[in-house]
């Protein structure tokens, strides 16, 4: 009896199941189709001036921009009073959607690391990127975020990892969102771990047979289709049929090539087997730069930037000792000389500019909220601002052979745009809307730091943190009250709930809290600064403890003041 | 106009990568001329016009040519090392005990600070080779130490002849048969990779030529690494092998003899003394350590009496670093074949010029002071021979590539903006290092 209830059950369980899914509300179809974009600021085809249009979006697709239009009964419109539109970026080289691997085991498991199986080896052109693409992986919304709208993913990997392709930043499925599934042969100069190909030398040695067997294998192939009668059958091999289309230039090669030494490795490569290589993610072109231009090679430059040197903080502190380490002349002399490398890294991109060379931005190794910032500092170095925004919208669509439906705000192409509150480049400004083939996303904008920052009692009340000091990780409470304009603040440790250590030097500006305090540790004491950046109810900062070093301290607002 | 005509022509010629290095013009005044190949000229001139050694006498003049003052000073033709590291890389592609495709010279390093370093101790010209894992190595790059270019193109020393590494005894040994479990486990193994490898190269070449000839309908499979060994087979492509024991050395001459190949160059060779007269018989070449030796099991049996001994049979030989650090003070090296075994100052001398520009097939180019000759000179302070020498300068193709007095001291050409601690202050000191062995650390140790 109770068994066919237990059935009974179960049954009415698998049978509603199904039925559950049939609306998805997570899935709910926009209401509109048409958008409509009143009087926002744009450039069209002078650089130098912006307009005031309307934009009409209808389907995806730009249906028009003209001044003073009619909005459409049926659009949705977004009023553009004092914003500013531009067409949305396109990120010509990334790894976006791909998640990180695993770490890898240590050592592939093979029988004879002399011919290992191709996936171990790295050689795998006839891979899709797209199969390795997850459509909500957290990377997509965060470069679209940031104004993109279109990324070239490459797979991850050794030495073929397989075929890029070029997607849409939006979609619900990664079917959604392909734009092209096929658009490159990625080759990178890094050999596989403890196996044949493992370095360089014997990936660029690899490189050279695999091109003329595919050569030899796409002949067979030929000979054999025309007259197949008393000949030996052509064995099918899928990395060959994947470097087929590559040998015989209708699929471009991609090549990673961060370092100047890549670039010439590249080049050899391109001169000897006869590729249109488009050298990606390059972090230094000046010492090839004449070659590059003389070949009108196409570019893609890395958006990555090295940090700036650091001002020594010990000169304020009056420490002796550091400051006799800091009248060395020798010491001085080396940090000047990286001073000059980082220069040479910023001034890249307004090298290729004034050599006419065309060139894109790689996201790969920069996080998306960056970009800005270091086209600022490119900016610096030389760079002008249009340069700057052709790289991300119509040199890099130009590169993909993307320029027919996106790059530019045009008439018949994508919806692929962004609002900014200002000039893009402006420092104050921030990308209110991002429009993704007419999908629009509105961002919260935070009131700046500055504005936000003198509202007295913000920061009053209990927060958590955790810093890992080494490996040793340590959580407690920061404790914040105000009297008379003057703040206290109290550290308790986790570890010690009974020893809440009181903190002096408080400051809090711009959004900046600095304190200091004394912690004990082994047998004494050690000084400890802080500096946390306080954005609405969690930081960020560092913790510059005694001789130990900085790291870095997070933390959340528990709970505000009690009264 | 016309200077515009040249300029196309050369992009036209050398193309994208092009690898045209530059050269210079200098007058060197007055020093003592230590030619190798004509005796020792006191108080004589050298002018170098366009890279390459124009004039040598007496009173050279000329209109308004860079001048170096070198009276009382030896004037001596670039050191060359026959056997190194540095300026690559890779040296290691130990996945395999044949990997006769790889070549290092596809992974050339300009900003190896090793290259000035070696330039300050008088050396213009290094034999940049593969290791000493696999049987059959890699394919080496004969490289002009032109330091403050960028283009790895122009690192090479343009006809060169090709060379490729292979190895004897326990280096390969270890790493294959007891970090692989494959062969070669014994010295056995090693010799039957040779022979396994150049017969498999000779159907290889057969199927080829069948297809070729049109015999057969449907290409062979191509094989890169086979097609290297066939360059060994046709001649293309001489070896430099790594070798201490008499017996091994002597097993690879019989093997060489089984399949043609005529030339030869052994590296190391420390037991070489016991076969000098066999290696004289086969022509085969000598490139040995003064007094470097005890490292591991097979390099007990050796003396410091190697160079003159093998030179006194007729070996043409010369003494290498192997190291970052001995190529700084080759000239000392050479100097210990006179303290043991009594060579003259020009035999001393031609084991790190002439001699090793021999086994490199270079001896047209470089190797002694001689008109038409490469502008490749180092100017010392004493003799090169004494211990108190120290290079003073040092030119690669008539161009100031390295000068004691007007250098900076940071030479490095290229900064990491990342960097926690100068490059230049790793240690370095070559006791410590098995060079031929480097970048294996992985496949030995990391199971």
């Amino acid at each position: 009896m109770h068994k066919k209830l237990f059935f009974a059950i179960v049954s009415v369980f698998i049978l509603i199941k199904p039925g559950l899914a049939q609306t998805d509300y997570n899935n709910v179809p926009d209401v509109t189709g048409k958008i409509f974009i009143n009087d926002v600021y744009l450039k069209q085809y002078n650089p130098d001036t912006f307009l005031i249009h309307d934009i009409l979006i209808d389907n995806g697709i730009i249906k028009n921009i003209a001044p003073a239009m009619e909005a459409p009964f049926d659009a949705r419109i977004i009023e553009g009073d004092s914003i500013y539109a531009y067409s949305a970026f396109i990120d010509a080289f990334s790894h976006t959607g791909i998640p990180q691997p695993e770490r890898r085991q240590q050592r592939p498991d093979v029988q004879f690391r002399g011919f290992p199986p191709n996936d171990i080896a790295g050689i795998t052109p006839e891979k899709m990127a797209f199969k390795d693409i997850k459509a909500n992986d957290k990377s997509i919304a965060a470069l679209r975020k940031s104004g993109f709208a279109v990324s070239h993913v490459v797979p991850r990997g050794n030495m073929l990892p397989g075929q890029g392709c070029i997607i849409s930043l939006k979609g619900d499925s990664v079917e959604d969102m392909i734009l092209d599934e096929s658009s490159s042969c990625l080759f990178q100069l890094s050999g596989a771990r403890g196996v044949y190909p493992s370095t360089v030398i014997a990936v660029m040695a690899k490189w050279r047979e695999l091109n003329r067997q595919a050569e030899l294998y796409s002949a067979n192939n030929k000979s054999y289709a025309l007259d197949p009668v008393s000949k030996e059958r052509p064995v099918m091999n899928s990395v060959l049929d994947a470097l087929v289309p590559v040998v015989e230039n209708r699929r471009r090669v991609f090549s990673h090539a961060q370092s100047n030494k890549d670039v010439y490795r590249s080049l050899v490569l391109q001169s000897e087997l006869g590729y249109d290589v488009v050298l990606s993610n390059v972090r230094r072109v000046e010492p090839a730069i004449e070659a590059l231009s003389q070949d009108k090679m196409h570019i893609i430059l890395s958006a990555e930037l090295p940090d700036a040197v650091k001002e020594d903080k010990k000169k304020e502190k009056g420490n002796e000792e550091s400051a006799k380490e800091e009248s060395d002349p020798r010491r001085e002399a080396l940090l000047e000389r990286k001073k000059e490398s980082i220069k040479e890294f910023e001034s890249q991109a307004a090298l290729l500019e004034s050599k006419d060379v065309r060139f894109a931005f790689s996201m790969m190794d920069v996080k998306a909220t960056d970009l800005k910032a270091n086209l600022e500092r490119m900016i610096a170095a030389g760079l002008s601002e249009q340069a700057a925004m052709n790289a991300l919208t119509i040199n890099a669509a130009e590169i993909l052979g993307l320029e027919k439906i996106c790059g530019s705000l045009e008439k018949g192409k994508m919806a692929n745009l962004f609002l900014s509150t200002g000039p893009y480049l402006d420092k104050e400004s921030s990308i209110k809307y991002s429009i993704v083939e007419g999908h629009v996303e509105e961002y919260e904008i935070r009131k700046k730091k500055r504005a936000s920052s003198n509202s007295d009692n913000s920061i009053e009340g209990t927060w958590s943190f955790s810093i890992d000091v080494m490996g040793d990780l340590n959580t407690g409470k920061i404790v914040i009250t105000k009297e008379a304009d003057q703040y206290e603040v109290n550290i308790i440790n986790d570890a010690t709930p009974d020893d809440p250590r009181p903190c002096s030097d408080i400051s809090f500006e711009y959004g900046t809290l600095s304190l200091s305090l004394i912690v004990p540790y082994e047998d004494g004491d050690l000084p400890v600064q802080l500096s946390l950046d306080i954005d609405q109810d969690s930081f960020n900062g560092t913790a510059t403890i005694g001789q130990l070093g900085s790291f870095p301290i997070e933390g959340s607002k528990i709970s505000s003041p009690e009264n | 106009m016309k200077t515009l005509h040249i300029y196309f022509f050369v992009f036209f010629v050398f193309g994208l990568i092009s690898a045209q290095s530059e050269t210079g013009d200098v007058l060197i005044k007055n020093g003592t001329l230590i030619t190798i190949t004509d005796g020792v000229k006191e108080n004589t001139d050298l002018l170098i016009k366009n890279g390459k050694i124009d004039k040598i006498g007496k009173n050279i003049s000329t209109g308004d040519v860079n001048t170096v003052d070198a009276t009382g000073m030896y004037v001596m033709p670039g050191i060359i090392d026959a056997h190194s590291h540095i300026a690559i890389d890779a040296v290691n592609e130990g996945t395999n005990p044949n990997t006769a495709e790889v070549w290092v010279g596809d992974a050339l390093d300009p900003y190896d600070i090793n290259i000035y370093r070696a330039l300050a101790g008088g050396v213009t010209i290094s034999h940049a080779m593969h290791g000493s894992a696999n049987a059959i190595g890699g394919q080496c790059e004969t490289i002009k130490h032109r330091w403050g270019i960028m283009n790895p193109e122009e690192m090479r020393m343009e006809g060169a002849v090709r060379t490729i590494k292979f190895a004897l005894g326990e280096n390969p040994m270890r790493v294959h048969g007891e970090g692989g479990r494959i062969m070669p486990a014994t010295r056995m193994g090693v010799e039957q990779v040779f022979r396994n490898a150049f017969s498999e190269a000779q159907e290889y070449m057969k199927a080829w030529e069948d297809y070729n000839n049109g015999k057969s309908d449907m290409a062979p499979e191509y094989n890169i690494r086979m097609e290297a060994v066939s360059d060994i087979l046709k001649g293309d492509l001489m070896i430099h092998c790594h070798s201490y024991r008499a017996d091994e050395i002597l097993m690879l001459m019989n093997v060489l003899r089984d399949f043609g190949v005529e030339k030869i160059c052994f590296q190391h060779v420390n037991e070489g003394f016991k076969v000098a007269p066999e290696l004289a018989e086969f022509g085969a070449y000598a490139s040995v350590f003064s007094d470097w030796w005890a490292y591991k099991f097979e390099v007990y049996y050796s003396t410091a009496y190697n160079s003159a001994i093998l030179t006194k049979n007729g070996v043409i030989t010369s003494i290498n670093s192997d190291s970052r650090e001995l190529i700084r003070h080759l000239y000392h090296e050479a100097a210990k074949s006179q303290r043991y075994g009594g060579l003259t100052d020009n035999e001393a001398l031609r084991l790190i010029t002439l001699n090793p520009a021999i086994q490199l097939g270079i001896d047209d180019r470089v190797g002694s002071l001689e008109k038409g000759k490469d502008g490749d000179v180092v100017i010392f302070d004493k003799h090169p021979l004494s211990v108190y020498a120290i290079p003073q300068m040092t030119f690669v193709d008539g161009v100031v590539r390295f000068d004691i007095n007007s250098d900076p001291a940071d030479m490095r050409i290229e900064v990491d903006p990342n960097e926690t601690m100068p490059a230049f202050m790793e240690a370095v000191d070559h006791e410590h290092d098995d060079s031929c062995l480097q970048g294996l650390n992985e496949l030995l140790f990391d199971k």
